[in-house]
Parts: structure tokens; C-alpha cells; sequence
């Protein structure tokens, strides 16, 4: 099933591009070819390589585009040795094909389909969205979409396990220029997704265990011992789950080809979960399209309501995770990017570093990181 | 888990969406440099969600704009 997926999605993006060839004299205005590799790394023995190429083709007003980006990963994190006990590697697999009409007034029509397939998961999605400039002065920008996905979970331990979950989801975001130097944006969003969302793997202990990691002076030990466990349940979430979150990004010229970003962004769900970011960005362009950035973002989190730091009883509640990402936890990055263009190319480079914190998930209490991405642009119109 | 699988699958949709994530004004002259932009480009938002923020909880999707979704895998390693 998974390879049937992986085959329909390479097919439709082939086919949409195979229309597009033969139907039209391409042009370089809109033409464009991205290609970059993320590496990642932590300190919870955790590596990931996950490299994007994507291309678009015009023709007049039609724009064609696919994308593809596998996924790499490498982990003995502390989720995956106190449940699997061994290292997990695996690869997933993602890609997509857009096709869009672009009118005048801002005018853009768009219809999306990405796939996404992994061992023990796949999913389809479908979305539709419009973009359009609004007013006499074209200084307002509406723009939404709508999507709808389906996935089926599945598990490589239990091959009885066969789990679905679809979601709906409505964006919109309303664009707006104030002056000659300031751009802004007021976006919100919201979802609603039913089925099955928890961990297939995730266990969850009872009672007020304690927790103690091996010194490594025992090879046959495992690495958490766990005592005062009153008993082990699966991880079990509610099936329905509705999410929105509002966001506003800013930016704003400074004169002296110097700008600044800020974004400030608040999340809530019906599972308990709120949320809040803000990041600024500061961007040096001393020539044109030579871009230097540094930021900083700082995210906050609770926990959903069903999260417990331990679960006291001897009975299974109704709801139980193991997911220390679903309590409370805070993320704080820095991160520094260069542009550089050069003729039809633009070479670009990002380097962040990111510090996690779970202060009620006493296995797993800070977690550091580090990522980098790598890559080019190609558009033979130069209007990257 | 399921749910920020799915949300860097709408963080995919989204590199690709020619002028959906950003205002028109991009394009007109006196705000077009690359300074002036809301959005990180496609293949970075995409990257930057799926890989340094995939566990966050507080994303709901691609929205209109390109850059809001997570990811992360069922071993709970990313």
C-alpha cells in the first residue's frame, strides 16, 4: 500500500508536468529550481538529513510545480529507548504537484496534492486555495485555502494495529501595506481532525514510578529502569481534536538597506494546549538580493489536559500520553542566515540552534540542537 | 503524532503556491527587495518546520501563509 502511495504521488506530479510541457512555450519569468538539505543533530542522540528539491514551470498564466523531500532519520532518544530499547532508523518519504492560474489583480487560483509515505504511515492530501489583491490601491492581499487529508496509521510491532484519521482545515490571511517601508499580515487558522492520534508505540506507566538511568557499567542493563510502576497502558488520545491559531508578522524598513521582522503568533486546541511565539529577525541587504539575517524565537507551551506528570492509579484513564511534547515545554533559537546571489543563482545557508525544555518530564528535562540547511535557487529570470 | 505528520505535509503544499504566501506588494518596487519579505522561501519554511520546530504542538497548518505546521515521527524522535 505504502509503495502504491509513493507510485501515485511520483505519477501525478510526472503527469502534471508532462501537461504542462506539452501544452505550452515556457517562460523564464516564474521559472525557478530549490534545492536544499537540512542536517540536524541533538544531544538526545538524534541525527536527521532531510534534503527539498522542488521545481516550477510557467507557461503564460499557468504555473506547474512538484516537490519532493525525503526524511533520514537516526535515534536512540529517550522515547525510543524506554519503549523499542534499541536505535530506530528510518526513512519517509514526501512530494507534491501544484498547479496554479495567475490573473490579473493579484488574482492567483491554486490546487495542491501531497502524499506522504513512511512504513507505518501514509497519508493524502488535497487542498485548494485563491489569492487575491483587494481595493482600488491593491494595498489589501486576501488570501485562504482549504484542505482536507487522510491517513492510516500502521505499526511495524503490531500488525493488527490499522488506524485512520482525516482532517479539515481553513486558513486566511489578510495582507496589508501601511507605508512605503511597512508590510504586515493578520493570518488565522483552524483545523479539526478525528480519529486515531496517538502513538502506536508509546506506552504509558501508572503509579509514582521512579526512573533511574543506567551509569553504563552493566552492558546487559537497560538503559531506564523504572520502579513503583502499578501498571503499563497504551498510549490512548481523544479521537477529535480542533486547533486554531492566530498569527501577525510585521515588517518593517529601517532605511540604510537594513529591515526588521517580528512575528508574534498564539495557538489553542479543545485538548487543553495553548501556546504563544514571538521571534524578531534583523536583515542586512547591502546589495541587492545579498541578504543577511539573525533571529531569535522564543516558544511557550502548556500541557493538554489529560497530560499528567504521573499518572496516579491503578486503573487505565481514560486518556494517558507519553508524549512530552503534548505537557509543557519551551523552545528558545537563534539562528543567523546568508543569501548570496550570483548571476541566475542564489546560494543560501542557515545555521540555528535550539535549546528545549520539558520542566515536568523528569526523563527528558533540556534537550539542545543544532541545525543546518544548504542549498541553491535557480531562476533564469533572476527574480528569485 | 498523526496530527504534525500531517502538518508538515500542509507546510509541503505550500512551498510551491506561487504569490499565495505573500502580499502582493512583493512585487511592486519600493517594497520588493528581499529584505521586505514575510515569509521565509519554501524550501526553508518547510525545512525549518519539519526539522527544528517538529515538535511543537502550537501549529495548526500551512495556513495562507508558508510557514505554520510541524512534523515529527511515531518514535518519537523528531
Amino acid at each position: 500500500m505504502t509503495l502504491r502511495a509513493l507510485v501515485l504521488a511520483l505519477g501525478v506530479t510526472a503527469g502534471l508536468l508532462a501537461v504542462a510541457i506539452a501544452a505550452a512555450q515556457w517562460e523564464s519569468a516564474g521559472t525557478r529550481l530549490e534545492v536544499r538539505t537540512a542536517g540536524y543533530v541533538d544531544d538526545d542522540d538524534t541525527q536527521v538529513l532531510r534534503p527539498y528539491v522542488a521545481g516550477r514551470l510557467a507557461a503564460g498564466p499557468v504555473r506547474v510545480g512538484a516537490a519532493y523531500s525525503p526524511d533520514v532519520i537516526s535515534t536512540a532518544s529517550v522515547d525510543v529507548v524506554v519503549s523499542a530499547s534499541r536505535r530506530v532508523e528510518e526513512v519517509r518519504h514526501q512530494g507534491m504537484a501544484d498547479v496554479a492560474y495567475v490573473g490579473d489583480e493579484g488574482l492567483v487560483l491554486g490546487a495542491s496534492y501531497a502524499a506522504g509515505v513512511e512504513p507505518d504511515y501514509e497519508s493524502h492530501t488535497g487542498q485548494l486555495r485563491v489569492q487575491r489583491d483587494l481595493g482600488e490601491e491593491r494595498l489589501w492581499t486576501f488570501a485562504a485555502l482549504a484542505s482536507g487529508s487522510w491517513s492510516r496509521i500502521l505499526s511495524v510491532i503490531d500488525p493488527r494495529l490499522h488506524a485512520e484519521a482525516a482532517t479539515f482545515q481553513l486558513a486566511a490571511a489578510l495582507s496589508r501595506i501601511f507605508d512605503a517601508s511597512t508590510v504586515g499580515r493578520l493570518s488565522l487558522e483552524g483545523a479539526l481532525t478525528s480519529g486515531f492520534q496517538a502513538s502506536p508505540y508509546r506506552t504509558v506507566r501508572l503509579g509514582d514510578f521512579r526512573a533511574t538511568r543506567s551509569d553504563g557499567s552493566d552492558p546487559d542493563a537497560p538503559i531506564w529502569s523504572f520502579t513503583g510502576v502499578t501498571g503499563v497502558v497504551r498510549e490512548q488520545h481523544p479521537e477529535l481534536r480542533v486547533r486554531a491559531r492566530l498569527g501577525i508578522d510585521v515588517v518593517h524598513d529601517l532605511g540604510a538597506g537594513v529591515a526588521i521582522l517580528g512575528r508574534v503568533g498564539g495557538y489553542g486546541d479543545d485538548w487543553g494546549v495553548f501556546s504563544g511565539e514571538l521571534s524578531t529577525e534583523l536583515r542586512v541587504e547591502p546589495a541587492r538580493d545579498l541578504v543577511l539575517r539573525v533571529g531569535a524565537r522564543a516558544y511557550l507551551q502548556s500541557g493538554a489536559s489529560f497530560w499528567r506528570h504521573r499518572y496516579l492509579t491503578n486503573e487505565a484513564p481514560r486518556y494517558a500520553t507519553g508524549d512530552r511534547e503534548l505537557g509543557p515545554m519551551r523552545s528558545y533559537a537563534l539562528f543567523l542566515a546568508v543569501a548570496v546571489p550570483i548571476d541566475e543563482v542564489r546560494l543560501d545557508a542557515r545555521v540555528e540552534g535550539i535549546r528545549f525544555e520539558y520542566p515536568e518530564f523528569d526523563l527528558l528535562t533540556e534537550r539542545h540542537a543544532l541545525s543546518v540547511i544548504v542549498g541553491f535557487t535557480w531562476a533564469p529570470d533572476v527574480s528569485l | 503524532m498523526g496530527s504534525r505528520r500531517l502538518a508538515l505535509i500542509g507546510v509541503l503544499l505550500a512551498t510551491l503556491a506561487p504569490g499565495c504566501a505573500a502580499p502582493r506588494a512583493y512585487e511592486r518596487e519600493a517594497l520588493s527587495s528581499a529584505r521586505m519579505r514575510l515569509d521565509d522561501e519554501g524550501g526553508e519554511a518547510f525545512l525549518v518546520r519539519g526539522v527544528t520546530q517538529a515538535r511543537e504542538e502550537g501549529h495548526v497548518g500551512a495556513g495562507a501563509s508558508a510557514g505554520s505546521a510541524g512534523g515529527g515521527g511515531g518514535c518519537g524522535c523528531n
